[in-house]
């Protein structure tokens, strides 16, 4: 059962085309219709009556047969089990027939669901709104990951009473820092009430420039009046003119339509293009982690910014900007999950001594994959170089980390972050080479090459292993009985029919990582031993070491390729992709098929894509 | 006759202003720095034309800016962290595209730009 709990797992993981369609009906009246059918089938799912899978109809149903029979949770363990390729045959019809015809029409447009500013995003945009350099978010709640495993996807970006109370707060406590601030105050527009200015007329005259920035879209004179009033009642308990202000700005911070990013409902059958506000506050919500920028709310206002050229033109201004950092960081720390590192996880302090004594080394650690993948987009590297390159990011303390000679490097190595071509076998190329990606991947005290094998399925490939089964000793559980190295325990682990349908395709791609160890430091033994980082998969394929192990994922990179897209769009639209969603990565692969694997072609085609620039149509 | 010069005067500076009137960016390449980008806004004003420059954060106004026939110059302000540099631009309006040279005076003891590099802006809207 565990063996085909690993089946898709094993042909996506070596990468194998699957197999051609088969009749899918056969499958379902061996394994299924013998609880789902008849006058009260299991779950109300009856598969003699299910029509062909397709994008128009039972897309629900076969979303849930898909990813049931996927993960086996179906067949049922007491039932009948389909051989590997059987299932994998199933899976590939179901799979097929809904994304052919969800694609027939070519990349569509989609939802645009309501979403709150995660934590970040409202540091960042009060940041700008106010000019305040504080971290305004500081109290709230670290927010969740949701659709393609991010933070800032509006399937968890709710908003509770509890967590309202906790945005007033932070409203209150930065607006009453603003107020005293010089530089705050000239970027609200405050202006002091005089004998020809009343205080009344003041507060609307700060509104006025105030309110548009802040809901990042103009606004009409009835929107305005309730934070007047706000002004009034102030006014009217005896507060001075400045925190009259306070009080009306926090109604301001604390409206829907500055806490959440919305458009108006599409109640239309046609889907509709976004105005230029919403498409900038789109582009700088994806780019940038923030509010759009005067030039950006200028283009809106010309009415220019949807225009191909311009666009054009703005995505590669907004990637070089400084603040294309906001969204890289964050992009990149989720992705790899090296947000955790130091967080969740750190490097054991008696081990990695270095790691926990030295903040600048730590800070270079935890900037390396972000400021690579800045390095990537700002000089439209291709998308692959992620997998395997001849350059990367380092410091003086960086390399010396990873071994380096530092009088074969660049004279100008020092204490900043530098774009540096590799020497010859290095081992450094790519995310694979670094310190961050190979210390979340291990435990805080030893490498694990379940770890890292499965890190590289589900970050790399996209095809995460499904959870190991109940009751599954660890290896530390017969440590009386364990032989010396890892991959000695590993080999009895997989000797257990139970383990070895995963982890033969998991444990191979951890052992050609063995040369690093838990903080990514290059060593050539193990526990005393030499490192053995050979690994064979299970079709065949063998390799030995990092490199060879980069060389394998680069031939394969159309998985990869998939996989990042998918993330990358998912991460610009702040949701989790639909079915209709894989025509536009489709469109988006095509284009960076075309162009060389250029970074800067992934971002444009998910900016130009239908999915990102126009709203579907609610009606049917 | 003076007078109908001054007319024609007036009217070529107001045909210039609506020519430049617009959104216009460029990058400025200098040797062993990374590409910086520009971005400018001119817009008809009574008598005229006045601008900005966008920055990181905030924009800031154009000073002194004229325009005679094709070229164009103005000046700009900028303070970061205590120090003030003044840019003069000066350039060559040719349709849809700016040739500018800049040059800089600094507030601090840093050496003044002069002549400083080229900077060609496009029109984008």
């Amino acid at each position: 059962m565990t063996a085909l709990r690993c089946a898709l797992l094993s042909l996506v993981a070596v990468g194998i085309a699957t197999a051609a369609p088969v009749e899918g009906r056969a499958f379902l009246d061996k394994y299924c219709v013998s609880c789902h059918s008849g006058t009260k089938p299991a779950a109300g799912f009856n598969a003699r009556e299910i029509a062909a899978p397709t994008a128009e109809t039972d897309t629900y149903r076969w979303s849930r047969v898909l990813a049931r029979v996927r993960a086996s949770e179906m067949p049922p363990r007491n039932a009948p089990t389909p051989a590997a390729d059987e299932r994998e045959k199933f899976l590939s019809w179901v799979d097929g027939g809904m994304h052919s015809g969800a694609c027939a029409n070519g990349a569509v447009a989609g939802p645009i669901p309501i979403r709150r500013l995660n934590r970040d995003e409202y540091t960042a945009t009060i940041r700008e709104l106010l000019n305040v350099h504080q971290d305004a978010g500081h109290d709230l709640p670290a927010d969740g990951a949701g659709g393609e495993g991010f933070d800032n996807a509006a399937e968890i970006l709710s908003l509770s009473p509890l967590l309202a109370e906790k945005y007033r707060d932070a409203a209150k406590r930065t607006l009453e820092f603003a107020i005293r601030d010089s530089r705050a105050r000239a970027r609200i527009g405050i202006v002091e009430p005089s004998k020809s200015l009343t205080p009344a007329a003041a507060a609307r005259q700060i509104l006025d420039g105030f309110l548009p920035r802040a809901f990042r879209r103009p606004v009409t004179e009835t929107e305005k009046q309730p934070f007047l009033a706000l002004f009034q009642a102030a006014q009217r308990e005896h507060l001075d003119f400045d925190h009259s202000v306070v009080f009306m700005l926090r109604g301001v911070l604390m409206s829907p339509r500055f806490l959440f990013l919305s458009v108006p409902p599409n109640p239309g059958p046609v889907a509709r293009p976004l105005d230029d506000y919403a498409l900038a506050s789109r582009l700088s919500y994806f780019l940038w982690g923030s509010m759009p920028d005067e030039m950006l709310f200028d283009l809106a206002s010309l009415g220019k910014l949807h225009e191909p050229e311009v666009l054009h033109e703005e995505i590669g201004r907004m990637l070089r900007s400084g603040k294309s950092m906001g969204f890289v960081d964050s992009f990149t720390g989720q992705w790899l999950g090296t947000r955790n590192l130091g967080r969740d996880l750190t490097p054991d302090a008696k081990l990695f001594p270095k790691y926990v004594s030295d903040a600048e080394l730590r800070a270079d650690i935890g900037f390396q994959p972000a400021v690579f993948f800045h390095t990537l987009l700002a000089t439209n590297a291709p998308i692959t170089d992620l997998l395997d390159s001849n350059w990367t990011i380092l410091t003086k303390k960086l390399a010396t980390l990873y071994g380096f000679d530092l009088k074969k490097l660049p004279k100008e190595l020092d204490e900043q972050p530098k774009r540096i071509e590799l020497p010859p076998d290095s081992h450094r190329g790519g995310v694979l080479g670094m310190s961050a990606v190979l210390a979340v991947s291990s435990y805080p005290y030893r490498t694990s090459p379940v770890l890292r094998g499965k890190w590289v399925l589900e970050s790399i490939l996209g095809a995460p292993p499904p959870p190991p089964p109940p009751n599954v000793p660890t290896l530390e559980e017969h440590a009386d009985t364990q032989p010396a190295t890892m991959r000695e325990r590993l080999a009895r682990h997989r000797a257990d029919p139970a383990c070895a349908g995963c982890h033969s395709r998991i444990d191979p791609i951890g052992f050609a990582l063995e040369n690093y160890d838990a903080l990514g430091q290059w060593r050539t033994e193990d526990a005393g031993k030499p490192v053995d980082n050979t690994g064979t998969l299970p079709d065949g394929a063998s390799f030995a070491g990092p490199d060879e192990l980069r060389a394998l994922l680069l031939a394969r990179k159309d998985l990869f390729l998939r996989s990042f897209t998918s993330r990358m769009l998912g991460f610009a639209l702040g949701r989790g992709l639909t079915l209709k969603d894989r025509c536009a990565v489709d469109a988006i692969l095509a284009q960076l098929s075309e162009n060389g694997y250029k970074s800067q072609t992934l971002i444009e085609g998910i900016v130009m894509s239908p999915v990102f620039r126009y709203q579907a149509g609610s009606a049917k | 006759m003076f007078r109908r010069l001054c007319l024609f005067a007036l009217l070529a500076s107001s045909l210039h202003a609506a020519g430049v009137a617009g959104i216009w960016t460029g990058q400025l390449t200098e040797p062993n720095r990374d590409p910086q980008d520009f971005s400018f806004r001119f817009a008809e004003a009574s008598g005229g034309v006045s601008g900005k420059m966008y920055g990181d954060n905030e924009s800031n106004p154009l000073k002194d800016l004229k325009i005679e026939g094709d070229r164009i110059t103005f000046t700009v302000t900028t303070e970061l962290n205590g120090q003030v540099n003044k840019f003069t631009f000066r350039g060559i309006i040719r349709g849809n595209e700016i040739e500018l040279t800049r040059e800089r005076e600094s507030s601090s003891k840093e050496k003044d730009e002069k002549p400083g590099p080229t900077l060609v802006l496009r029109r984008i809207a």
